[in-house]
């Protein structure tokens, strides 16, 4: 049963960004055209976004294979703009809701596959191969992701996934039991160190393959940005790797931890930047995980009673703040850091109470709302 | 760079273009450049000379989306009109914010023969498709 290179499927998840706007698949490209056919009826539409900016348009490519890939088929998902809205927008009050086995996933991502799941019933009526090969970058990763679940759990054929850059897509339940029916061998999750998409949403959302060993591709630079989210850089980076196994290793523990703690320890002062925004949301990974190594508060249950991620959230780090002195600095670090960026002054504090951190999150959230909001602004009139 | 290239974006490169019917310049073609990025279009209207050349200039916004981590997707077209028939001059998604992206650095220098037939040409992530030729 063969494996796509890795090559064909950064092709692939590059390619596909192509069938956006345009109903011709031709411009899509010929680099599969020995594997798969990629007939118009191929390209099926989702719905992406929130309120007044949603709207349609192709999200990718479900087609069959021959040759090698005889009595197989491809699904190829695109990224697109509002998955902005969704992640880097949101003012920590992440939607969750049941994916298709019942686990917790991303509600934006999820909304988004439901709008071409019956695409996918369509295609796969009568149609039964034996594998599928489900691809996606950036959001795409994170809808592919979704795909290979309903693959699954359907019984429609067995999934193989490739995800370039992907966010998380659910809860530890969700990750280990994809996992599980999957296999840890079928999923090729490749990301940059310093790719910001791959870093949120933040804990307790998990990468799949939850148990497994990802493919790590160290990128230069000190901060997480958007320059390695690119799928070029994606293509640059694993188009000259023979397989996929070459590409398998896991992130070394060092490094962005190390560039957190010095950032939050120190007295600089920040603007609000996208590095900042970034920043602030690798030190909420830092500090939620050095929560969890440190007190073993775990954060369960995040979906119960009406609470938001960011309720729970602020709970758990006002708890862990009483617990452990050296959170309680960070924590400390990080509400000053944000006071720094937004231009707010704050009183000295040595209580850290879940109310001053969930008001301070939402303050952050709101500023980085404008900004992006106000980006959209300058594209609607400019054009 | 000022303050005023913050963000800038190209969304159509500089277009150059001379349109033949088997290597003779066509006056008076009706040449239609249309951009949509972001769920907007842009539309601008050329009409060939006695050499058949039209001419727009690149087109560029500004937009802090260059720093969001969103894929560069920004759809070209380029429609020619001559004698009640349409033509699919260029048809593209520009996958780069930067200038001459289309072409892999080269200035967009057209020749497009009505006669031709449409062809697909990659160039990269780049895939073009369309009756004009570049070099």
């Amino acid at each position: 049963m063969p494996v796509l290179s890795p090559a064909d499927a950064a092709y692939a998840a590059s390619h596909v960004y192509n069938i956006m706007n345009e109903t011709d698949v031709e411009l899509f490209g010929s680099g599969l055209n020995s594997k798969f056919d990629i007939p118009s009826s191929s390209r099926f539409q989702g719905t992406a976004g929130a309120m007044m900016f949603k709207y349609s348009s192709g999200f990718g490519l479900a087609v069959k294979g021959k040759g090698p890939y005889k009595d197989e088929a491809l699904i190829m998902v695109r990224g697109t703009v509002d998955f902005l809205r969704d992640l880097v927008l949101t003012d920590g009050n992440i939607g969750l809701k049941r994916s298709v086995t019942g686990n917790t996933v991303h509600a934006g991502f999820f909304n988004v596959f439901q709008s071409f799941e019956d695409d996918l019933t369509e295609f796969f009526r009568g149609y039964h191969p034996k594998r599928v090969h489900c691809v996606g970058h950036s959001l795409g990763g994170a809808l592919a992701t979704m795909v290979a679940e309903w693959i699954s759990h359907n019984e429609v054929s067995q999934p193989t996934l490739y995800t370039f850059g992907s966010p998380r897509v659910g809860f530890e339940g969700f990750a280990s039991s994809l996992t599980r029916q999957v296999g840890e061998e079928s999923i090729y999750r490749a990301y940059h160190r310093t790719d910001v998409v791959s870093m949120v949403p933040i804990w307790p959302f998990l990468h799949v393959p939850l148990p497994g060993v990802e493919c790590f591709i160290n990128s230069p630079g000190l901060v997480p940005g958007i320059s390695y989210h690119k799928m070029d850089s994606y293509v640059n980076s694993v188009s000259g790797a023979e397989s996929w196994d070459s590409l398998r290793q896991r992130q070394p523990d060092m490094g962005l931890d190390k560039e957190v703690e010095n950032w939050l320890s120190s007295d600089s002062l920040v603007t609000l930047t996208t590095n900042t925004i970034y920043l602030v949301e690798q030190a909420l990974v830092y500090i939620v995980k050095k929560i969890l190594y440190l007190t073993g508060i775990a954060f369960q249950g995040l979906i119960i009673g009406g609470l938001t991620v960011l309720d729970r959230l602020a709970m758990a780090i006002e708890k862990a703040v009483q617990i452990s002195k050296q959170i309680g600095e960070y924590v400390l670090g990080l509400i000053r850091k944000i006071a720094s960026a937004l231009g707010i002054v704050i009183e000295e504090t040595k209580n850290i109470t879940a109310d001053l951190i969930r008001w301070i999150l939402r303050k952050f959230a709101e500023a980085v709302y404008r900004l992006a909001k106000e980006a959209l602004r300058i594209v609607h009139i400019r054009i | 760079m000022s303050l005023f290239d913050l963000g800038k974006i190209c969304l159509f490169s500089e277009t150059r273009g001379q349109v033949v019917i088997e290597g003779k310049p066509v006056e008076g073609v009706t040449v239609i450049r249309k951009v949509l990025w972001q769920n907007k279009t842009n539309s601008e209207t050329a009409i060939t000379d006695k050499d058949g050349k039209f001419h727009f200039s690149a087109r560029f916004t500004n937009s802090l989306t260059k720093f969001m981590p969103v894929e560069a997707v920004i759809t070209q077209n380029i429609i020619l009109q001559y004698d009640g028939q349409e033509y699919e001059g260029w048809k593209t998604n520009k996958r780069d914010y930067d200038e001459n992206s289309e072409l892999n650095g080269k200035p967009i220098q057209l020749v497009c023969d009505l006669k031709n037939k449409s062809v697909v040409n990659e160039e990269g992530s780049q895939v073009i498709k369309g009756i004009c030729r570049w070099k």
